[in-house]
């Protein structure tokens, strides 16, 4: 599937993923920030969504990871609401979902990956993280690293191939039956594929930093 | 299907989003929360001082209440035993004084028999020699009428009109 390149900024193009990202990021941080303004004791409205968001998040990863994990926080929350909204973004009239891109998905599970190494090397020194791939025999070294751009992989395509799957049946079911079916199948495969493919990629992405450290 | 560009792109603009959402959602929601649950946990420990503290005053207040019952008490039972001693005192000075009073009626009337006996045996010693000066006038001599006036005298004693009590 080629990309879909919309325009250029001196020189560089930008593709239909880029632009509907550029799109989630601007309502992510101005509705973060309407909605930051004003937090009260007790909270009405929107703000329990974006309490239930940042307590939950935090405690997902401090359940995992400890106390210790609560510096990936901002990570996996930033993680969490990018992905649930480039899943959502689908669903919208001329919507394209970002996450519907193996470029965006391995991005993600790139970061993931020097996120949770960076982190090993820190917790426990270069010296304990290279000697872990010739754990427990130096013959394992080949199959260690390809078990780590395995879980790269898998990470980036899993997500990539969900929401890539669910728009390529959508767009088929849309052909023949254009009128009856596709409401239902729309929050099937956007609705509800979107939160739980979030919430797959955002608990792997837990998991892969918690067995690093 | 999968475009470098892209790829880098993503990964930037990832960051970028990361960078911003961490300053502008989740310090100020994280600082937020912290605040909340600090203030919270404030009111809970000034709420349990204040059940400690209105507890050791309930539990002094029902020791004075105690100690004020028992002191009542003891002021009731102290006021009886005063009670019933100034009673018993009453009873026995209104006692004793009956008495006198009794003993004073008996002899003002042991007096005041004793004076009408004196009274009549005068009387009759008048009547006596009244009559016997009528009756024998002209024939008993003095000799003879001393002795009829004893032996009515002494007949008189005989008789036991009574005793002086």
């Amino acid at each position: 599937m080629e990309t879909n390149i919309v325009f250029h900024i001196l020189g560089m193009p930008v593709s239909d993923n880029v632009l509907w990202t550029w799109i989630i990021m601007a309502v992510l941080i101005v509705g973060s920030w309407i909605f930051t303004r004003n937090l009260k004791r007790i909270p009405t409205g929107f703000q329990h969504v974006i309490e239930l968001a940042v307590d939950g998040i935090e405690g997902l990863v401090v359940r995992d990871i400890g106390d210790k994990g609560k510096a990936f926080v901002p990570f996996i929350l930033t993680l969490g609401l990018f992905i649930l909204f480039a899943n959502f973004a689908g669903m919208l009239p001329m919507g394209v979902s970002p996450t519907a891109s193996l470029s965006t998905t391995a991005a993600l599970a790139v970061l993931v990956f020097l996120v949770s190494h960076g982190a090993e090397i820190k917790e426990k020194g270069l010296k304990a993280y290279l000697k872990g791939y010739v754990d427990p025999f130096f013959i394992l070294l080949p199959l260690n690293i390809i078990g780590e751009i395995s879980k790269v992989l898998s990470h980036a395509f899993r997500l990539y191939g969900n929401l890539f799957g669910g728009g390529i049946i959508l767009g088929i079911i849309y052909m023949f039956i254009p009128y009856v079916v596709p409401g239902v199948l729309n929050v099937w495969f956007g609705f509800f594929q979107g939160i739980i493919q979030t919430a797959v990629f955002v608990m792997l992405a837990i998991v892969y930093i918690q067995v690093r450290l | 299907m999968f475009n470098a560009t892209e790829f880098l792109q993503q990964t930037v603009n990832f960051l970028i989003l990361m960078f911003i959402l961490h300053r502008i959602l989740y310090k100020p929601v994280r600082k937020f929360l912290d605040e909340r649950t600090a203030q919270i946990e404030s009111q809970i420990r000034s709420a349990e001082e204040q059940k400690a503290a209105a507890d050791k005053m309930r539990q002094e207040l029902e020791l004075q209440l105690a100690e004020q019952s028992r002191q009542a008490k003891e002021y009731i039972d102290q006021a009886i035993r005063r009670g019933e001693a100034l009673q018993e005192e009453i009873i026995a000075k209104a006692k004793q004084e009956a008495e006198e009073i009794r003993q004073k009626a008996i002899l003002d009337i042991s007096l005041e028999k004793e004076k009408a006996w004196a009274e009549l045996k005068e009387g009759v010693v008048q009547l006596s020699f009244e009559l016997t000066e009528k009756v024998l006038r002209s024939s008993l001599d003095q000799a003879a009428h001393q002795r009829l006036i004893q032996d009515a005298l002494e007949k008189l004693d005989d008789a036991q009109l009574g005793e002086p009590v």
